[in-house]
């Protein structure tokens, strides 16, 4: 069975891990099977909706047909697919967060309300990711997905939702993050606060168990 | 059956210092917890009318799945065992699409059966005993009696009646060595389920493999040609994600296999193989997916089998 989990820690420069929580997630979005179909059928086309609600499509079988590639840079940087003409940062696709709690749809395709990469108020530093190897331990068979943010707004910042974004082009080689999955918090024990100078550290586990 | 979905709520462990450990502790895997679920749906019908239909949950996902998905995602190679020969390949290439399975009648890609009973595990990189694609009758197809090397040749290999089966591209037939031994330098089978000696597919020579490395191997070696029973592999089929405006989605894959044999098959195991790319422009067939029913389908001559995987979200 396919599963999917998050883990979510505060980390103090100096004490160390000050939170964690766990939960089972359940939220790959009709986008992840868009793209899964895509890349077990070529020649067709998918149609995911990208971060900024444009509907796009793509016949997979084009230069882009790995539809799931997920770059993780540090906040600023260009991400790219392979051919390339449109300018996407670091912030823009990999583990984002956000501070929204609007509940999923059939068709979500972006956090409700992300936050930014930066140190202004209510901002976050994105910083670069981690794909941990596929580990198989007994039944599992499980691989990793890291992010770490810095809080250097000055204040705290509490984060309630969750979300994974690739990286997709079409065939005009432009690419656009696509969002395949989203996790949202509505109760407040579950929100996670990061006060000033912490990092947080995200971890997404993708798990198969036979 | 239904398709099962996750729960619309997150589960919410109240421990508020909680790890990945916590949640690996927990014994049983509720249905709450899958993320995608897969639903296999086998249909049995004689002369275009439905005689039976069941389904069940799959929890199949082996490490291939998670090898493949985990370098698509990482943008970086992966390590996946093939099943034409159950060996490690450093898989994936940046610009293909390695979870492959386009709409042929290819048995070695999209949904397969077999006759194997082993519990499926983890490590899965085959199917115990894949049906070949074709119409023989099992107990002909698996040709007991001893071949000799020496009618066939470094790239033809030829069955008791002198007739080449190396041109049967793609199929699933098998190689039992009963006397001499190979160089090394063709794709054995490891014998994790099978004791007998070394088996390896005879498959598309353009691929790279099948025959034998050398025509000096040929002579040096007694072979049997075995299969474990045929079925005619119809195309894959395929449906989109569908856009109902519900919180669920769903894709399907779908093979029919047509027993013409003259008997009739069990059928026990129940898989999917895909195709993925590794020196750039070779390519290997990982198995994904493995389940084996503790009671069998029998499909009788005539009759039948129909595969369809659906995966299924809940956004």
């Amino acid at each position: 069975m396919f599963q999917l989990q998050l883990q979510v820690q505060t980390i103090h420069p100096e004490k160390g891990i000050t939170s964690s929580r766990a939960w089972t997630s359940k939220s790959f979005v009709k986008n992840f099977l868009h793209l899964l179909y895509g890349n077990l059928i070529t020649n067709t086309y998918v149609y995911p909706i990208d971060t900024g609600g444009t509907p796009r499509n793509n016949a997979s079988s084009y230069q882009t047909s790995n539809l799931l590639k997920c770059p993780q840079v540090f906040g600023g940087s260009r991400v790219y697919t392979y051919y390339d003409y449109r300018e996407n940062f670091g912030e823009d696709v990999g583990i984002q967060v956000g501070d929204g709690v609007a509940a999923n749809t059939a068709l979500t395709y972006t956090l409700h309300q992300k936050i930014d990469h930066g140190v202004g108020t209510g901002e976050l530093e994105y910083s670069g990711g981690f794909f941990g190897e596929p580990t198989i331990d007994g039944a599992d068979t499980y691989f990793d997905i890291e992010r770490i943010f810095r809080n250097a707004s000055g204040g705290s910042i509490v984060i309630k939702e969750y979300s994974i974004v690739v990286l997709w082009g079409d065939t005009s080689s432009n690419s656009y993050p696509i969002l395949i999955v989203r996790d949202v918090f509505t109760e407040e024990i579950d929100w996670v606060t990061v006060a000033n100078s912490e990092y947080l550290k995200i971890t997404y586990r993708l798990l198969v168990t036979v | 059956m239904k398709i099962l979905t996750p729960s619309r709520k997150i589960i919410h462990p109240r421990n508020l210092f909680a790890t990945l450990d916590d949640l690996k502790r927990r014994k049983k895997i509720r249905e709450s917890d899958i993320a995608m679920d897969l639903i296999a749906t086998i249909g049995v019908s004689e002369k275009g009318k439905c005689i039976g239909k069941e389904s069940f949950r799959c929890n199949s996902f082996n490490a291939n799945w998670m090898r493949i998905l985990r370098y698509l995602m990482a943008d970086c190679l992966g390590n996946v065992v093939n099943s034409m020969d159950g060996e490690t390949y450093i898989a994936g290439v940046v610009t293909d699409n390695d979870l492959n399975v386009t709409k042929t009648s290819n048995p070695t890609l999209g949904p397969v059966i077999g006759t194997g009973t082993t519990t499926h595990a983890v490590t899965d990189h085959n199917l115990e005993q894949q049906i070949t694609n074709g119409s023989v009758a099992p107990v002909a197809s698996a040709l007991t009696g001893t071949t000799h090397a020496s009618s066939s040749s470094q790239y033809v290999i030829k069955d008791d009646g002198g007739n080449s089966i190396s041109n049967d591209e793609y199929n699933q037939y098998f190689i039992e060595l009963t006397s001499g031994a190979l160089s090394g330098e063709e794709r054995i089978i490891e014998d994790t389920i099978d004791s007998s000696p070394d088996y390896f597919y005879l498959y598309g020579i353009s691929e790279g493999y099948g025959g034998f490395a050398n025509d000096t191997d040929v002579d040096g070696v007694a072979y049997k040609i075995k299969s474990y029973g045929m079925m005619v592999h119809g195309t894959v089929g395929f449906t989109a994600p569908e856009d109902d405006g519900d919180l669920v989605s769903t894709i399907t894959l779908t093979r029919t296999f047509a027993n013409g044999c003259g008997e009739t098959i069990d059928v026990t195991e129940f898989g999917l193989k895909v195709s993925a790319s590794y020196s750039g422009s070779y390519s290997i067939r990982p198995l994904v997916i493995r389940d084996v029913k503790e009671t069998p389908v029998s499909i009788a001559n005539g009759q039948e089998l129909t595969l369809t995987y659906t995966f299924a979200c809940e956004a």
